[in-house]
């Protein structure tokens, strides 16, 4: 058995060697902790950040991107000046409305792919017998269309409103050149070109003619009517 | 009597020798009731001088609402226990060595149980089951209350009492005559 007086002074020996230890423990611990959350900085949170950044900017509109139009911004433009934009804020839908109306435009064409031949040389000779310097481009174009083709379903007549005049248009180099210009947010585009009566996809090189009621329908929906009046 | 309360609270307050105190009227008190378990003195004290740093080293963790007594016991069983757990080299002594520890023994026994006759009930108490020997220190020994001693030893009230009442009734049949001294 020890004495009081000694056991007394272990009491504190140990204490002291005790609460070193708990020290030196809390440090480690601590230089662990600051190492680890170093390594997690640099390697989770700095690589992330910039994904982050765009998913904070996706998700800020999130609600709205779940109804928007793929392409969300138009501009119309007449022989090189614009003429209409749509907002991308404010009429997204009027702008996915034009869009998919465009695009139906040549899903329609696509349904009468067994015809397209007949309906590319019914074009050929509409382009071979174009007379020049025509104005009253619409109607006369038509009626130029009714006359030179035959196959029905892509070409239209003016009927009664057909002037009879032999004036036409349509060929690219007579008619007013509308460019329809739909803009995605990211920044990819999809233009389609309309001159005369023949539209062209210009992003995938793609070329139809529309009957009149097609023509009436795009130019209602792009405000030309309005514009020329 | 606080137990060590109020020297401990002085001890927080910046006065070291208010820890003279605390050993001079708890260590060999400790160190008998951890003998209890661990049978060996010497690991008793080393037990008895861990729990007392205990003190020391987490300063808060003692929140008054027990006797010191009672905290420092509950530490001690707790490390006795963890001693008995762990130990596991068998010590062989020589019979010499072996008499010099029964006599250490003895002069904290002394040191402890000044009365006679509690020095007669330890001699019988060393031959009852672990539970009842230490129920029977807590209460004759240290003089703790029934509630301190379920506290030292994480029973209830009603389970101390019930086992103190087995002790007693063991230990009359083996103090034969002098099991009146229990009473």
């Amino acid at each position: 058995m020890r004495e009081l007086e000694e056991c007394k002074k272990e009491v504190f020996r140990r204490s002291n060697e005790r609460i070193k230890m708990r020290r030196k423990k809390r440090q480690r611990a601590m230089v662990c902790c600051t190492s680890l959350c170093v390594l997690l900085v640099a390697g989770v949170v700095i690589p992330r950040l910039g994904p982050v950044d765009e998913l904070f900017i996706n998700r800020s509109d999130g609600a709205e991107k779940s109804a928007a139009p793929a392409y969300a911004y138009v501009k119309c433009a007449k022989e090189g000046s614009v003429f209409q934009t749509l907002d991308r804020i404010t009429e997204k839908e009027a702008a996915k409305d034009s869009y998919d109306m465009v695009v139906g435009l040549f899903v329609i064409e696509e349904e009468y792919t067994a015809k397209d031949d007949a309906v590319e040389d019914t074009a050929k000779d509409y382009q071979s017998g174009v007379s020049e310097g025509t104005e009253d481009t619409d109607r006369d174009t038509a009626g130029t269309v009714a006359k030179d083709t035959t196959t029905g379903k892509i070409n239209y007549q003016m009927g009664e409103n057909a002037t009879g005049d032999d004036a036409t248009y349509g060929s690219t180099e007579q008619a007013t050149i509308y460019e329809f210009v739909f803009q995605m947010e990211a920044g990819k585009e999809a233009e389609f070109r309309l001159s005369g009566n023949e539209l062209t996809d210009r992003t995938n090189d793609r070329k139809i003619i529309l009957t009149e009621e097609q023509l009436q329908m795009l130019k209602t929906q792009f405000g030309i009517e309005e514009e020329k009046e | 009597m606080d137990n060590g309360a109020c020297s401990y609270r002085r001890f927080l307050d910046g006065d070291e020798s208010a820890f003279d105190d605390i050993m001079k009227e708890l260590f060999h008190g400790l160190v008998f009731f951890v003998d209890r378990y661990v049978h060996d003195v010497h690991a008793a004290e080393d037990i008895a001088i861990d729990a007392l740093s205990d003190l020391i080293v987490h300063k808060h963790r003692y929140n008054f609402k027990v006797t010191l007594k009672t905290y420092l016991f509950m530490v001690g069983r707790s490390r006795a226990l963890d001693y008995l757990k762990h130990r596991k080299v068998i010590e062989f002594t020589e019979l010499s060595e072996a008499t010099e520890v029964s006599a250490e023994e003895k002069t904290l026994e002394e040191s402890v149980l000044s009365e006679e006759k509690k020095r007669i009930v330890n001699g019988a108490v060393g031959r009852l089951p672990e539970e009842m020997r230490v129920v029977i220190h807590l209460i004759y020994f240290e003089d703790m209350t029934y509630e301190e001693a379920a506290k030292v030893m994480k029973k209830n009230r009603k389970q101390v009492d019930n086992l103190l009442y087995r002790a007693k009734k063991e230990l009359r049949i083996l103090l034969g005559e002098d099991g009146e001294l229990l009473e």
